[in-house]
This record gives structure tokens, C-alpha cells and sequence, in this order.
């Protein structure tokens, strides 16, 4: 069987720390220039260097975007930077563009060379088209059903990395422009402003026209695209935040390892599915996976999200002594609350809580500063990075 | 300008006399089931002489079509003109003769990329997303002539998502397959065209990109003259041989004098 690789994104050092810990094979990393999330934080150099040495250590590996599509204006710089990326020691970079393959093969570089989904692939004539210059994994378009991956990797043997989860564009990635006439933002060297989520009129009604698509989950396939060779299972979102990215990568991860292991059930399925959709705020479905996407796969009358505050708090320390944790706040709680610690080696428990102290150890009633720090009392030991969420599924109810 | 480096768009097999009579000889064909918004495709039996358009992103199944419909291309289809990369490898591997002219919509847009893709075809029609000043550059240093968008509708959007279709089931409407869009807050208007294999949103202007550019380094100018009637195709026409001035409201410039920004909060290159 091939090596199974769940990848996640980060868009700082902080995400990329917790994408690890949660049990990310690999993370994806744009840095300040040639990425195509321009407006995201991103890696300077010297971060790159911290976040490779990192990843290393825990014998992870970390990739860099360099997929925007370039103007004569942004060639300047390229071999540096491709260069400079050589010298960090990076695993790989993510591209699209011909001219970024060729310059990184002319300069024989050591990472590989992997072709991003900008570049639509879902033929086998194509992904050998990029085989042939070097590329060794192709990031598949989003439009990719299981007979393209099958039918890809069967004629070129390539690695083939799917998105999994996230946010889907409308359009096939690289083949819009709206952002650019609706707002001068060039979508193609990150400026995109989601057009494709706004409303639009029409002349045959008066009903609001809406292409918003729903979001990507293929959790319930991942068992058959291991079948079918994909090797890199990608999560989007490189804006998300820790809590997002802490859920989804720890709740493929569980499910990843118990597909190997071969005990997973019905039951942790329809539990990681409850906690996915809960945190993304957003519906998803399996898109193109198993056949064209109908109007059930898009919104209408725009994003119906339901925004949540789930994510109480991070844990920064526990003291085993006292059985009690310390917590960065990020939405407010109560005492009475029923609150849920998860974490990368924690099976996952719920509490009430009896008690919350400030860091005077003051009894207080309320948790409602983000970043102010307080004391629960835990009797299970938790530990640094853990998170505290509000209790909404009973995993027994799905067991 | 001269007529015989027009390669213009047929959406209507009754235009090409019309073409003919105005001395344009190189036509381009979308394809049938291989191309996405045109609500008329043509089959290679239909087409007399010219180049085939393949703007589909080729799936797995159409890959496996067009290879078979590859197989014996008749010497009239004198080229391809195409956005997926497969075609490369399709051609190479039947050995076609006819000439390559790769059209990725928004990729061509610096002259380096576009010398390395020269390397694996004849041509590539210059992307529409980039000022005049940049497409001047870049004829400045490509090694082959491109094929440059002189006039016509542009595709601002692809999507293999049938959008018309999913809009109407959902509101129970009738059925369209062109329909004009207006965005909500910016005003911007897309005409969007559905056929079975996507939907494409052109911008809603005619871009006239009447310009002084180096004709020597141009291939083909393409004309995409979609949903024009023959009346006003004859007058472009005329206007473009003569590089007249023309003053028609639904036409802009595009891109061409207007450059995009993509970072909202200054340069972050330190």
C-alpha cells in the first residue's frame, strides 16, 4: 500500500505547530512573495528556516506554495528565492507555473517538485506532460472524480495528493477572473475576493442568482481513495485558525490511522462527520468525487452559515499536583458550562465546571476576555495545546 | 490590418461567406463536445477548413474521446488551439502534424513562462488579464510570434459546474442556457453560458484591444465575435482593416490600461 500522507496548512508558525501536534504527515506554507494567498500572514525566510528545522525534528515534512501566476513584474527574484528554499532545506514546493518547474530544475535544486491544482489536472495526458518536467506529485483538481485518480495513477504511477476538506471555488482553480473585474484584485496572484460567493441579478427573475458552493468532505471515501492511490489527503485553509485546523486534521487523523488499522465503524464516521460540519460553520459534500455536483451542493441566497463560539480556550500548562489547568480564553464560558477537552493524546472528555479562577486565584463567575487567562479544575490531566470546546456531541450517542 | 492574420470564432456556420467576402481565410471551431461556452459547437465534418478549439479542462473521459478523435485528423483541421496540457502529450504521442496554439485564459502573462511553454508548442494566444505596457514587453522577448485577443468576448470565469441548470431547479425556473449577470454591489455584468460540460461567464464587454503593437511578433489576431449578428460583424470587420476608431458602448479595454493589485496591505517583501 502507498504511504498515506494527511497534509494540512498553516499560515503561521503558531498554526504550523498545531497542524503537527494534531497529527499532520505534512504541512503546506506560503511564504511572502510568489504565494497566492497574498493577503494571509505567511513565512518570512527566517520563519521557514524555524518551521523546517521543526518539522524535521519531529520527522514531518513541510512544503512551500509558490503558485501564484506570475506577471513580467514578479520574475524578478524567483531563482533567489527557489534557491534560498534549497538552502532551508524544504521538502518541496508546490507550483504550477512551467517557468517555476524549469528554473527549479535548472537550478537542481534537492526538494520535489510538486504540481499545484492551479494547474487543473484530470488526465493522465496532462500529469504526464508534467511528469516529464520533473514533477513528482501532482495536486489533482478539485473537479477530479475517482475514475480520473484512478485512471491517473494507474497510466503514470505519479503521487497523486487530493483536497479532502475545505472551501471549494466555483470555478476550476486559475480559471477565474471575477475578483479582478469586480474589485481590480488579481485572483491569480492572490488577490481574490470571492466574488463567486456574492449575489448576483439576473434578466429572466427577480431571484438572486448564487453559484456559492458548499464546502468539500470526502470523509466517508477516504478508505477508497487509499484504494485507489492517493497518497496526500490535503486540507484547505491556510486563513484558518488553530481550532479549525486542530479539529479537522486531528479527526481525519483518527480516522486515517483506525482505516489502517482496520477498526474504524459506522460509529466514528458519523461522529467525525458531526464535529467536521460543526466546525466549519459551512455544509459540505463530496462534490465531484462520485458524480457532477447538482444545485444541492451549492447555496442560494448566499452563505448560510451558522457561526458557532465552540472554542473556549487553549490549554497552556496543567498542574498535576493540584488537578488543575490553566486556560487562554477565546470565547466565553461559564461556570455551569459542559465543556469538552481534546487534544493530539487525550481521549477526548467532558466536564462541568464547578469553578474558574483568574491567574489571582480569584473565584469568578464568567470567562469572557479573549486571552485573559484562568484556572479550571480538571481531574483528568490535559496539557499544552490541548483545546477546551463546548460540549454539543455525546460520542457515546454515535457509538 | 491585415484580414489574413484574423483568426476569428465561427458561432454560426452561415458566417464564414461573410468572413470570406472580408478576406479572413484562418477560422476557429469549438469543437463539439470538447468545448464549454459556446451554444453552438461544430463536429470536424462540419468544418470545410480551419483550427478546432478545445477550451474543455479534459477529463479522464473526454481525454479518452478526443485521443480517438485525434487519431485520424484530416489534413483541413490545419490546427488546435487548446487550454489542457494533456493535448500536448496527445499530439506528441499520434504524431500530429497540425500546428499547437496553446490557450490557458489567464496564464499567459510573462514572457518567460510563455518561452518555456514555446518550447512545446507553435504558438499561445496572450493572456487578456494584463496591461499594455506588459503584453509589449513580452512580444519584446518572445522567441515564436503569439496569437494576440484583438477583439471579442472574454472569459472571466470556468466552471465545471452546470450553474444555470442548479440555479433553475432550485427556484423551479425555465430552462436557459444564456444568461446576463449583474454582481450585486460592484455592477458588473457576465454573460453566462452553459452547455452539459460547464459554465463560462464572459465579461459582459466586448474588449477592443485595437492597439499599436508589434505586428511582426503576432501570429493570428483572434477575434471571438460571439453573439454579434452579421450586420455588426460586417462593420467590425471593416473597422478593424482600417483601424478605425470605433465608439460602441458595449465594448472596453479591458485590463489593458487598467492594472491589477493583489496585496491590500502594502509590500511585505522584507
Amino acid at each position: 500500500m502507498n504511504k498515506i500522507e494527511l497534509l494540512a496548512p498553516a499560515g503561521d508558525l503558531e498554526k504550523l505547530k498545531i497542524a503537527y501536534l494534531y497529527g499532520a504527515d505534512a504541512v503546506y506554507i506560503g511564504g511572502q512573495n510568489f504565494s497566492l494567498r497574498a493577503n494571509a500572514k505567511n513565512f518570512s525566510l527566517d520563519e521557514m528556516k524555524v518551521a523546517t528545522l521543526y518539522a524535521h525534528q519531529l520527522g514531518k515534512k513541510i512544503y512551500v506554495t509558490v503558485n501564484i501566476v506570475f506577471h513580467n513584474e514578479n520574475l524578478e527574484g524567483l531563482e533567489t528565492y527557489l534557491q534560498e528554499l534549497d538552502d532551508i532545506g524544504i521538502d518541496a514546493i508546490i507550483a504550477s507555473d512551467i517557468l517555476v518547474l524549469q528554473t527549479a530544475r535548472r537550478l537542481n535544486v534537492h526538494f520535489e517538485l510538486h504540481l499545484s491544482t492551479q494547474s487543473s489536472v484530470l488526465n493522465e495526458g496532462a500529469a504526464l506532460f508534467y511528469k516529464n518536467l520533473g514533477v513528482t506529485r501532482i495536486v489533482l483538481a478539485r473537479e477530479a472524480s475517482k475514475e480520473d485518480i484512478k485512471q491517473i495513477k494507474e497510466v503514470t504511477g505519479l503521487e497523486l495528493e487530493c483536497f479532502i476538506h475545505g472551501a471549494m471555488c466555483t470555478s476550476i482553480s486559475g480559471k477565474c477572473v471575477l475578483s479582478n473585474y469586480c474589485t481590480n484584485r488579481d485572483a491569480n496572484r492572490g488577490g481574490c475576493a470571492q466574488v463567486c460567493r456574492w449575489l448576483f441579478d439576473t434578466d429572466f427573475t427577480t431571484e438572486p442568482f448564487s453559484m456559492t458552493s458548499k464546502d468539500l468532505n470526502l470523509i466517508s471515501h477516504i478508505e477508497e481513495m487509499i484504494q485507489l492511490g492517493v497518497n496526500s489527503f490535503k486540507v484547505e485553509g491556510r486563513m484558518r485558525g488553530i481550532y479549525y485546523i486542530a479539529t479537522v486534521i486531528l479527526t481525519y487523523r483518527l480516522l486515517i490511522d483506525k482505516i489502517l488499522n482496520h477498526t474504524l465503524t459506522e460509529g466514528d464516521m458519523k461522529y467525525s462527520l458531526a464535529i467536521l460540519n460543526r466546525c466549519a460553520n459551512r455544509d459540505s459534500t463530496s462534490q465531484f468525487f462520485e458524480s457532477l455536483p447538482t444545485e444541492k451542493e451549492q447555496y442560494f441566497l448566499g452563505r448560510e452559515e451558522v457561526s458557532n463560539q465552540d472554542f473556549l480556550g487553549l490549554v497552556k500548562d496543567y498542574d498535576e499536583g493540584k488537578g488543575m489547568a490553566v486556560i487562554e480564553e477565546r470565547n466565553i464560558f461559564h461556570v455551569g458550562d459542559t465543556v469538552e477537552f481534546f487534544g493530539p493524546n487525550l481521549e477526548t472528555f467532558s466536564i462541568t465546571l464547578r469553578k474558574i479562577y483568574d491567574e489571582e486565584d480569584n473565584a469568578i463567575e464568567v470567562a469572557n476576555r479573549p486571552g485573559m487567562i484562568v484556572k479550571i479544575p480538571v481531574s483528568f490531566p490535559v496539557h499544552e495545546y490541548d483545546m477546551m470546546r463546548l460540549k454539543v456531541f455525546d460520542k457515546q450517542n454515535y457509538v | 490590418m491585415n484580414p489574413n492574420k484574423f483568426l476569428v470564432t465561427i458561432t454560426d456556420i452561415n458566417q464564414i461567406d461573410l468572413y470570406k467576402k472580408a478576406s479572413v481565410t484562418n477560422f476557429l471551431f469549438p469543437l463539439k463536445d470538447f468545448c464549454v461556452g459556446f451554444l453552438k459547437t461544430f463536429s470536424i465534418e462540419e468544418i470545410e477548413s480551419g483550427y478546432l478549439y478545445i477550451n474543455r479542462i479534459l477529463d479522464t473521459e473526454a481525454y479518452q474521446k478526443l485521443k480517438e478523435l485525434m487519431q485520424e485528423l484530416p489534413e483541413k483541421i490545419k490546427g488546435l488551439v487548446f487550454e489542457d496540457f494533456g493535448v500536448i502529450t496527445l499530439a506528441h504521442e499520434l504524431q500530429l502534424k497540425q500546428q499547437l496554439i496553446l490557450y490557458q485564459t489567464h496564464f499567459a502573462t510573462n514572457y518567460q513562462s510563455i518561452n518555456e511553454n514555446l518550447s512545446y508548442v507553435d504558438s499561445i494566444v496572450l493572456g487578456t488579464d494584463i496591461t499594455n505596457d506588459e503584453i509589449k514587453e513580452i512580444l519584446l522577448h518572445v522567441s515564436k510570434p503569439l496569437v494576440y485577443v484583438l477583439y471579442g468576448l472574454v472569459p472571466a470565469m470556468y466552471s465545471r459546474r452546470t450553474l444555470l441548470t442548479n440555479f433553475e431547479k432550485e427556484y423551479h425556473l425555465g430552462e436557459q442556457k444564456k444568461v446576463l449577470l449583474k454582481e450585486q454591489v460592484s455592477h458588473e455584468k457576465f454573460l453566462a453560458v452553459e452547455n452539459e460540460y460547464g459554465t463560462m461567464l464572459y465579461h459582459d464587454k466586448y474588449l477592443n484591444a485595437q492597439s499599436s503593437i508589434n505586428d511582426a511578433k503576432i501570429l493570428f489576431y483572434l477575434i471571438n465575435p460571439i453573439f454579434l449578428t452579421n450586420d455588426e460583424i460586417k462593420q467590425l470587420l471593416e473597422d478593424l482593416v482600417n483601424c478605425a476608431i470605433r465608439n460602441d458602448v458595449r465594448e472596453d479595454t479591458g485590463f489593458l490600461n487598467q492594472k491589477t493589485i493583489y496585496r491590500l496591505k502594502g509590500e511585505k517583501n522584507e
